[in-house]
């Protein structure tokens, strides 16, 4: 019998998504499974994000179906937590209470949970902010904070929309580092969409690369095989990383190649 | 940073002050020359003794306080009134749709015609002037809550909802909380247009406030007693207005600071913002809250799914 761990996280069976005429997604299949890091790249506007947000229960597929640990999803997304790529901190709240929401929202004691939001405010290293607002704390910070809120409540999976894309370089660096550290300290599945390669090949054990858009299909699964844990400098000189680099990007060339060809003929 | 800060301030002050005295000795000088006839245009001395005299005989105190109590209670029942029916309408999209031209109409409808009506249904008493008040806080409310409801940030709900928030607790954190931001932010506006709307009243039938004292004074030709009862007048909405400051900025205390003097005061947390989400209303804005709820009535990421 299978136990409840190797169920794969999410199953997609042919999922498509169309906004009126527009084909959004065109017939997915995937499985991505328990405990996994899976990245999802493909050209820009390609439908990562619309792909998450159906696994989100966000948006709802036009056809095709999602599974969650082998159980069809209907609405909400209940076993996952979802980091936006911009900030959806709560603005009138304290970086405490904000962490807090979550738990409050599922009807923890107060004692408990704000118990737990310290914990987290430490461990992403906001010592002394907690009773700061957003608008007081720097991008990075608020990037954190977001990362705490969505963790405090131990969610089987977390999904990112290219959650880092608007930190600079060194931020970035390091918010990659602690999601690093967070998803091997945990038993999380992680979905991470961005579009920038090396992240993706980097932090993942898989790598899903979509077609240009509309229609979008999924065209390349991708196995990263390099030991973990990882150092994300480092790795980037790893002759292993240089050739799934190599091999990743020729197929999605083709993909930008083909967009650019569309956008100008 | 902050010497040269209260240097420029405290310029500034002194300039704002010489620039009023300045204008007050200008009008004094012309009166008194007769260059201006002091029968149409008092003077500014005789403004001054009357409001002395008002003060210290305790004349003017009755007539002020009639017209705070009746700014006051025209605020709160008119922000009540809007709170509760703009939330429901930002909620209902059907029931926006359905009552849109009629709140349109209400809103076009210039107030001050509904005087008469109002003081033949509540007489010369200060209910005529409550009932005027409302009207206009009303509307203001009710459109800064209909708009903080409709057009709250979609990515903040999608967050609350996937961080578990039932549709009740969205209501409760996400969206009376952004309606709160918008009708806080319109206390301005909307304690202005009360007392604008109560002396109005008063100017045009009452047995006491400060439109009261202007208009009997206007019976009798006696624009040294307008005059001092325009200024009485506008040292009060002076106070309230810093008093309405105060307030917004303790409820508002999440949001960052926009002076337009001031640099904004670097967080302890140093680095920069990237700004707040939040919609920073321009206090010179339309009074009656912008737009018509109509041009907002559009699909929203908040109906979907629920």
């Amino acid at each position: 019998m299978m136990s409840m761990c190797d169920l794969p996280a999410v199953t997609a069976r042919n999922v498509s998504r169309a906004f009126g005429s527009f084909v959004a997604i065109e017939n997915i299949s995937f499985e991505v499974a328990a405990r996994r890091f899976v990245s999802i790249v493909g050209p820009s506007g390609c439908g990562k994000s619309t792909q998450l947000n159906i696994i989100a229960g966000l948006t709802s597929p036009s056809e095709g179906q999602i599974e969650v640990f082998g159980e069809p999803l209907v609405g909400i997304n209940r076993r996952a937590s979802y980091i936006f790529q911009r900030d959806a901190l709560l603005p009138w709240k304290t970086v405490l209470a904000n962490i807090q929401f979550g738990l409050c929202l599922r009807g923890y004691n107060q004692r408990n949970s704000l118990e737990k939001a310290h914990a987290w405010v430490r461990r992403i290293g906001l010592d002394g902010f907690g009773n700061h607002y957003p608008y007081q704390l720097s991008g990075g910070m608020r990037k954190r904070v977001a990362i705490a809120q969505c963790w405090i409540v131990e969610p089987d999976l977390v999904l990112m929309d290219e959650p880092f894309s608007a930190l600079d370089v060194h931020t970035r660096l390091r918010m990659e580092e602690e999601i690093m550290n967070l998803s091997s300290s945990c038993n999380a599945t992680i979905v991470f969409v961005t579009h920038d390669l090396e992240e993706a090949i980097a932090l993942s054990d898989e790598v899903f690369l979509l077609s240009v858009s509309p229609c979008t299909r999924l065209v390349g699964r991708y196995a990263i095989d390099l030991p973990k844990p990882r150092n994300l400098i480092d790795i980037k000189s790893n002759l292993e990383f240089q050739n799934l680099y190599q091999k990743i990007w020729r197929d999605l060339r083709k993909e930008v190649l083909k967009d650019d060809a569309r956008t100008h003929s | 940073m902050m010497r040269g800060h209260i240097l420029r301030k405290s310029r500034i002050l002194i300039l704002q002050l010489f620039l009023a005295s300045a204008m007050v000795g200008i009008w004094e000088y012309c009166s008194a020359s007769k260059i201006v006839d002091p029968f149409f245009f008092s003077r500014p001395s005789e403004i001054v003794l009357r409001v002395g005299h008002w003060v210290a005989t305790g004349f003017v105190w009755s007539h002020l306080l009639t017209t705070l109590l009746e700014t006051i209670l025209s605020f709160l029942i008119g922000s009540c009134l809007g709170a509760v029916l703009g939330f429901a309408l930002g909620t209902l999209p059907n029931a926006a749709a359905l009552l849109d031209p009629y709140i349109r109409v209400g809103n076009a409808l210039p107030r001050v015609v509904l005087s008469p009506i109002f003081l033949l249904w509540f007489g010369l008493g200060i209910w005529s002037k409550v009932a005027l008040g409302v009207t206009v806080v009303f509307f203001i409310v009710f459109f800064n809550t209909y708009r903080g409801v409709r057009e709250v940030d979609p990515l903040l709900i999608d967050n609350a909802r996937m961080l578990g928030a039932s549709g009740r607790q969205l209501a409760r954190h996400v969206l009376v909380r952004s309606a709160l931001t918008w009708i806080f932010s319109s206390l301005h506006i909307s304690i202005g247009m009360a007392i604008v709307a109560v002396v109005v009243g008063e100017y045009l039938g009452a047995s006491k406030g400060i439109g009261y004292l202007v208009a009997q004074a206007e019976g009798v030709f006696d624009t040294t007693g307008m005059f001092a009862g325009m200024t009485v007048l506008a040292f009060v909405v002076l106070l309230i207005g810093a008093i309405v400051g105060r307030v917004e900025r303790r409820l508002l205390h999440w949001k960052p600071l926009h002076d337009s003097l001031a640099p904004r005061p670097l967080p302890p947390g140093k680095n920069k913002s990237h700004g707040p989400p939040i919609v920073v209303e321009n206090s010179f804005r339309s009074p009656n809250g912008d737009q018509p709820p109509h041009s907002q009535v559009r699909t929203n990421s908040i109906y979907r799914n629920y």
